[in-house]
């Protein structure tokens, strides 16, 4: 069926060898991984971590992060065609790495302080931790400017009121931190009107006044993880959240701060181009014997 | 049936690869990629149910994937900007004027 598929489809005839190689290591790693075990994850709710893992262990959240920074090296083009691949089988995982990957880590490589990737890429990357970014509000979706959560320094620390929700990847028993959006304060539009300034904010799991709330009943999508947050307290201690520490960025024009930091040392990542001979291995033999892995995750 | 669903999935990978080939290449890209999200979030919804629709009762079943399909595609008309909000950014790029962007 699949020789009959590419046959149809012209647009595979013009990807790289390197793209096409791709595509068939995760179509094969989607069906016969993914795919015996999605009728059980998304019955049960649950998102399959084990999956997740081993996602990360063929480089798929590294996929279109530098090597500089123990990426693949790979494009959006690479990055895609491996979301596509497994959103053919099951749409709760190829969301979970998408946003594990757009809305969690990339915001990391492109604002970030060199401290603040080191500190969270290393694992992301690797599929060991997921991020989330929590932008809509039950009155800001796509318009970020209605946002009304706020953040304001006090004391060196950031205090965050405000709520979230439909966060994707929040609540996972591997989620390591949540991006914020908040007003932090006015500033002059372009064209001269007052606007609110508009800050991300770096807030690690288990900071204390951040609450994830249950999982969403949601329609579909029954394997991805989906939370409302809220934030009542001072949300971040000064170590990980303080304007001194460099981890959060101000103002809507993107301008984390730039902590001054010794060179990052990063872990060796295999590049996405050898992943064939990885995955045609010992790896297909080790992911069918865990497709149970899952069965022991939980939702917050 | 299945050929009409085949036009839309080749016409949604080459909006989404046309769209990642500039981001790669480091041109704008935001109107190709809203385009592409329009397009494939549509395409995947209208196959969805056209899938399920062929295997008929079995279609209504959560054993069969084309169920899950069913259910799950409907959030990629709505998630990660509404397919209004796809029309906004692409009407922005032609340049047009805000009362023109909010149709439906």
């Amino acid at each position: 069926m699949n020789e009959q598929r590419h046959a149809v489809l012209q647009s595979d005839a013009l990807l790289g060898d390197d793209e096409r190689a791709l595509r068939q290591v995760v179509t094969a790693f989607a069906d016969e991984v993914i795919a015996p075990a999605s009728y059980e994850a998304n019955r049960t709710r649950t998102l399959p971590i084990g999956i997740v893992r081993q996602m990360g262990e063929l480089g798929l959240f590294g996929l279109p992060f530098p090597e500089a920074v123990g990426g693949q090296g790979g494009g959006y083009m690479a990055f895609c065609l491996a979301v596509e691949a497994i959103a053919r089988v099951d749409q709760s995982i190829a969301i979970t790495l998408d946003a594990g990957v757009g809305l969690g880590a990339m915001p990391l490589l492109r604002f970030g302080s060199a401290a603040q990737q080191q500190r969270w890429l290393p694992d992301l990357l690797a599929g060991r931790t997921l991020a989330a970014f929590g932008l809509t509000e039950p009155e800001a979706g796509s318009d970020a400017g209605a946002t009304r959560t706020r953040a304001a320094l006090e004391g060196g620390e950031w205090v965050i009121n405000g709520s979230k929700q439909f966060i994707t990847n929040s609540g996972t028993p591997i989620t390591s931190l949540v991006t914020v959006t908040a007003v932090t304060g006015e500033r002059t539009r372009p064209d001269g009107r007052p606007g609110k300034e508009l800050s991300a904010i770096i807030v690690p799991s288990g900071t204390p006044g951040f609450t994830v709330g249950p999982a969403y009943d949601k329609l579909g999508w029954h394997a991805s993880d989906t939370h409302p947050l809220a934030s009542r307290t001072r949300a971040c201690p000064p170590r990980t959240c303080s304007a001194s520490g460099g981890a959060a960025t101000r103002g809507s024009s993107p301008c984390w701060t730039r902590a001054g930091s010794p060179s990052p040392r990063w872990p060796r990542a295999p590049r996405w181009d050898a992943w064939s001979r990885r995955w045609r291995t010992p790896a297909a033999g080790r992911c069918s014997a865990r497709r149970s892995a899952h069965g022991s995750t939980s939702r917050s | 049936m299945i050929a009409g669903m085949q036009a839309r999935v080749h016409t949604a990978q080459l909006a989404w690869q046309h769209a990642a080939r500039l981001r790669d290449a480091g041109l704008p890209f935001k109107a190709e990629a809203a385009i592409a999200k329009l397009v494939a979030g549509e395409a995947a919804m209208a196959n969805a149910r056209e899938a399920t629709q062929i295997f008929g009762g079995n279609g209504f079943m959560n054993e069969f994937v084309v169920a899950r399909h069913y259910r799950d595609s409907k959030v990629l008309e709505i998630g990660e900007g509404t397919t209004e909000v796809q029309l906004m950014v692409i009407a922005r790029e032609l340049g047009l004027q805000a009362e023109a962007e909010h149709h439906g």
